[in-house]
């Protein structure tokens, strides 16, 4: 009982100290000032610095799947872009190829929803 | 069959015909930026930290920064991009046009650096240096760093326009290029406002 009244009698005041120091004195030790415009600029810097990063990340992401979708819903149709722009501002890449033989036969493009046996079928022109 | 194989085969069987949908020079460009950003908002945080705990700004003895002087360079920077952006319409219909914008938006950003420059030799004179106190610091680290990506993307610029001479010039370079552009007229009006005012 004694070693536990002790124990108690050095916990308590040491907790106290832990809680209420930081209250009267400058905690973070780069900070130059305990003025509240720079306690408001570490908090305002701390959540722009978390949020910047996330919201460009979401940006990108966001961004590429609606790419993606948009080149999903297009195709077949679409011939597939050379360039980012939808056509290469090259001279050379702007002439119209000879279509192939195999692409002039009108076909059936496979579709989501089809069977891996249709699909195969579709791909192999039966 | 592994189901995760037999779905990558139904996949590739589907859709046979893989297509970009963003080039690696704007994805790259894009990433950097992104970079680019952070690096910025370190800097932007770090001086507004600084700034919150000083007592004054300027500190005392030191140069106020030329905020009205700088307006006519913030807005050359301004009209540079909305150039940039004039051209890459007229790039499909007039390749010749966009040929003069594109010198003219690398006009204006060269303008804008020289300017700065000026600015850099009358602030010294009057005593702003990189070590006379936490304002000039501040000052030439962010503003220097902001014209070293300007010269780097008008080099990037001129280097397009050189491409688009030569008829070698590819879509996906092109915006690239602008990419850059935009991040250093976008990212100036936050250094100005932030920075001079």
């Amino acid at each position: 009982v004694r070693v536990a009244a002790v124990r108690l009698w050095i916990a308590v005041p040491l907790f106290l100290a832990v809680a209420l120091a930081p209250e009267t004195s400058d905690a973070c030790p780069v900070c130059m000032s305990n003025r509240e415009a720079s306690r408001l600029a570490y908090l305002g810097t701390t959540i722009f610095l978390s949020a910047l990063p996330l919201m460009m990340v979401g940006s990108g992401v966001f961004w590429l799947r609606r790419r993606i979708l948009e080149a999903e819903q297009s195709w077949p149709a679409r011939e597939p872009q050379p360039d980012f722009l939808g056509a290469s501002l090259e001279p050379a890449a702007l002439e119209e190829e000879e279509p192939s033989p195999a692409a002039a036969v009108p076909r059936d493009p496979p579709r989501s929803g089809d069977s891996l046996e249709r699909a195969t079928e579709l791909q192999a022109g039966t | 069959v592994n189901l995760y194989a037999r779905r990558a085969t139904e996949t590739t069987l589907l859709f046979p015909r893989r297509e970009q949908v963003v080039s690696n020079a704007v994805m790259g460009t894009l990433i950097f930026v992104m970079c680019e950003a952070m690096f910025f908002a370190g800097l932007i945080s770090a001086f507004t930290i600084v700034r919150s705990g000083a007592f004054g700004w300027p500190p005392p003895g030191q140069p106020r920064l030329p905020f009205e002087e700088t307006a006519v360079n913030t807005a050359a920077l301004l009209l540079s991009g909305v150039v940039l952006y004039a051209a890459h319409r007229t790039l499909k219909r007039d390749r010749s046009r966009a040929g003069r914008l594109l010198l003219a938006s690398i006009g204006l950003g060269a303008f804008f650096v020289i300017f700065q420059g000026v600015e850099w030799v009358a602030l010294i004179r009057e005593g702003l240096t990189l070590t006379s106190s936490h304002h000039g610091s501040f000052f030439y680290l962010i503003v220097g760093l902001h014209a070293l990506h300007a010269v780097g993307a008008i080099t990037v610029l001129a280097w397009v326009w050189l491409r688009l001479q030569r008829g070698r010039l590819t879509a996906s370079r092109f915006y690239a290029a602008q990419i850059f552009w935009y991040f250093v007229v976008g990212l100036w009006p936050i250094l100005y406002l932030r920075v001079y005012l």
